[in-house]
């Protein structure tokens, strides 16, 4: 899978602003076993996951599907390979950088991971696959459901449709 | 009532077993199912295995109340969302087992993830 996520300059976070302001952006890169950040200025900030998020439990929740073994819903599913979590764990550490509460994660049938968000009756549902390109479905009551490649440009903005 | 491999009546509601235990997180915290109970395995060729309610009980539905939960969504909310349901009983000789009520949902297309989210967007987690 190539699928080089970048995040630049939307967020509201003042970690990010203050890291957009010195003239840093942020490369997520999906094409590793293990996602890596990459700053343009050579500066590396530790990855972690910040304790006083409200999102550590959700992002908590990611890594402990490493636990999942094939068949862990005995119904056949086929537990998430490593690229693919370390995926979903560096999209959502990066969602979070940015302020975005994250509503729910979950582990698919496929070895798939989803990242759900909502607002209200929309939703957006980020779904990173071992071996395709990650998705992203929009959904809500009143307008007709999207789905598109996710990359920098469709989530941000995805994001804005969510909150609009 | 349609019986046999035909078309489940618009009218009738469907079960769809669903992996309950709290870690693996197929409930979303609202208590509705997530998108990934409806998506089709590799193994099950863009179908997904469902039991007819009026065939069946929600105590046999479900198997094993420790493990799993029910979420119910009608045949009309299926065809709404693009698909159909059709009858598919199970029977010792060709399955393995007897089950009379079930049924496969199919009309999914490879690679498209609305129509899983749509159709757990109508679903309600019942029992379990």
């Amino acid at each position: 899978m190539t699928a080089p996520f970048v995040l630049d300059s939307y967020s509201l976070n003042p970690e990010l602003s203050q890291l957009r302001d010195s003239g840093t952006s942020i490369i997520w890169n999906f094409e590793a076993e293990k996602a890596k950040r990459i700053f343009a200025n050579s500066t590396v900030v530790k990855d972690r996951v910040r304790p006083f998020s409200s999102n550590y439990s959700k992002i908590a929740d990611i890594a402990k599907f490493r636990e999942l073994t094939d068949d862990w819903d005995e119904e056949g599913a086929i537990a998430p390979p490593e690229n693919t979590i370390a995926s979903a764990e560096a999209l959502a550490n990066n969602l979070d950088l940015t302020g975005q509460k994250i509503y729910h994660s979950s582990p698919g049938p496929n070895g798939e991971i989803l990242i759900s968000l909502r607002n209200g009756q929309k939703s957006l549902e980020l779904l990173v696959f071992p071996s395709k390109d990650p998705k992203i479905v929009s959904l809500s009551d009143r307008e007709t459901p999207t789905q598109k490649v996710l990359n920098p440009e469709n989530l941000k903005a995805s994001l804005s449709w969510l909150y609009a | 009532m349609e019986v046999g491999n035909r078309r489940v009546a618009s009218e009738e509601s469907l079960y769809r077993r669903i992996y309950k235990t709290p870690w693996h997180k197929y409930v979303n915290p609202d208590n509705t199912p997530t998108t990934l109970n409806f998506v089709p395995r590799a193994k099950d060729n863009g179908t997904l295995s469902a039991d007819v309610a009026s065939l069946t009980t929600k105590e046999v539905a479900v198997m094993n109340i420790d493990k799993y939960a029910l979420a119910e969504v009608s045949a009309r909310d299926v065809e709404e969302v693009g698909l159909y349901a059709t009858h598919d009983p199970c029977t010792v000789e060709t399955h393995g087992f007897d089950n009379p009520a079930h049924a496969l949902i199919q009309g999914f297309e490879e690679d498209d993830y609305i129509k899983p989210a749509l159709l757990a967007r109508k679903a309600k987690v019942i029992y379990g």
